[in-house]
């Protein structure tokens, strides 16, 4: 009788552990081949594929965080990891939160690199190399340097990384950036939709805009260039290209300032409301 | 996945490599969901979501092996399952329910996976009627495979307390099986019974 009360909850527990066919309960658990694999989405139904490129994008929203990128070397008391926002009244769906996080996440990314790490979402940025690799834009995707203080920045869509600035040997030859003023804000913009058009640029700005930049680049033949070398480099609005090509050149990258140390020397509290 | 995948996984996740967090996420998730749903029934979706979303922002400061990871993303979940129950000011009001699943295994419909599936919402739905502090430590102990210290670990309670919550689970849950199979057996006639007990 004991035998078979044992028995009994054996299955029980079996049952329990059994992991079930049925793919919403695997969330991702199915056959899948390297390149899905690489991509992380493979083999996923639309819900699991939603709900993991959430969490990548949380992952690499956190990767381009100044903690993450400038963690402390002491033992320090881990700070409090951010929340999702308390549900409202009424229950909104998780899922739902997650969702919105990542579209912010998305975003808010390009937006942020640009303000305050000084360098431009990959398309901005390739058309900025295209027109001026040959004097020092570089690349999506590479280290380059940015104005305000030496700092290293990497130019993907969603890093933002705001490491301490530290001056180097080589940052201190360059100058204070000038400050953003109205005009500087106005010609950004006006460069935006130069980048965005390319050669037709012209049809795209009225005529006012037109002889705005045209000034500003010193000739409209020299506008292409121009707007290439400001958006590279946004805080440089009324620096002439060659300046800020040149701004670029005396500044070398440092890598490894902006992405501080990878193993900080503590375990995450796993609850932030102090369980 | 094996130790050492997940190892691997981990200190990929670490360098800030997708891949590494995407894969132990397809480990790990579905382990995550069934002690949530035993927890927070059909929450568990929503507080799993949460919990992986808070993973994957700390993930790059976790300090430790792949066992260490589990236990302290378990930790994760459980208070992250603590909080809804505040905020939804219950505790397992429907610990019968696993409606949503219950929901997809009727919809897909094969009928080896609605068997299968009812076996499994038998036992989770038995586990979850149990005091909570025994359905948790039978569920990670006997269901999950933590050990006693890892289940110590995510449950925030001593080891000697871990052991005497999951032996009474297991015992009153014996119990239950039993009880239910006396009940069946009443309702089948004493020919079953005498079945029943001399097997």
């Amino acid at each position: 009788m004991k035998r078979k009360r044992n028995r009994d909850l054996t299955d029980l527990l079996a049952a329990a552990r059994a992991v079930p066919r049925n793919q919403d309960d695997l969330h991702g658990q199915s056959g899948r081949n390297d390149q899905d694999r690489q991509n992380g989405l493979d083999g996923l139904d639309g819900q699991a594929e939603h709900e993991l490129a959430a969490i990548l994008a949380a992952f690499n929203a956190a990767g381009s965080s100044p903690t993450a990128k400038t963690a402390p070397t002491t033992h320090t008391k881990p700070s409090q990891p951010p929340r999702l926002p308390a549900r409202l009244p009424g229950r909104v769906p998780g899922r739902l939160l997650v969702r919105c996080a990542a579209a912010c996440v998305l975003a808010t990314g390009c937006a942020i690199v640009a303000a305050t790490a000084g360098v431009l979402p990959s398309p901005v940025q390739q058309f900025a190399h295209k027109v001026l690799g040959g004097i020092g834009v570089p690349p999506p995707g590479t280290p380059t340097t940015v104005p305000n203080g030496g700092v290293t920045a990497w130019t993907t869509p969603t890093a933002a990384p705001t490491a301490t600035p530290r001056l180097t040997a080589n940052s201190r030859r360059t100058s204070p950036p000038p400050s953003p003023s109205a005009s500087s804000a106005k010609l950004t913009a006006l460069c935006t939709t130069v980048a965005e058009h390319g050669d037709p640029w012209r049809n795209a700005v009225s005529k006012e805009d037109r002889a705005v930049l045209a000034d500003a680049a010193g000739g409209e033949p020299k506008v292409v260039a121009y707007c290439a070398a400001l958006l590279a480099h946004p805080l440089n609005a009324t620096a002439t290209p060659s300046a800020i090509a040149a701004t670029a050149i005396a500044v070398s990258p440092d890598p490894t300032e902006a992405h501080g140390n990878p193993h900080p020397p503590h375990t995450p509290d796993p609850h932030p409301t102090g369980h | 996945m094996s130790g050492d995948d997940l190892d691997r996984s981990l200190d990929a996740a670490r360098r800030g490599d997708e891949a590494g967090i995407a894969e132990l996420w397809r480990s790990l998730n579905p382990l995550i969901l069934r002690y949530l749903r035993v927890v927070v029934d059909q929450a568990a979706e929503d507080v799993a979501s949460e919990t992986w979303l808070q993973a994957a922002r700390e993930i790059r400061r976790f300090r430790g092996d792949a066992a260490g990871f589990r236990v302290w993303l378990f930790r994760v979940a459980r208070h992250r399952a603590l909080d809804e129950l505040r905020r939804s000011g219950r505790r397992r009001e429907d610990p019968v329910g696993l409606s949503a699943a219950e929901d997809r295994a009727a919809r897909d419909d094969p009928a080896g996976e609605v068997v299968e599936w009812a076996a499994t919402r038998r036992a989770l739905r038995l586990i979850a009627a149990l005091p909570p502090d025994q359905a948790e430590a039978v569920m990670l102990r006997a269901v999950l495979g933590l050990d006693v210290a890892q289940t110590a670990a995510v449950l925030g309670k001593r080891p000697g307390a871990v052991r005497i919550a999951a032996m009474r689970g297991l015992r009153r849950l014996a119990a239950v099986i039993e009880a239910e199979q006396g009940a069946d057996v009443e309702r089948a006639g004493p020919a079953q019974a005498v079945t029943e007990v001399t097997e």
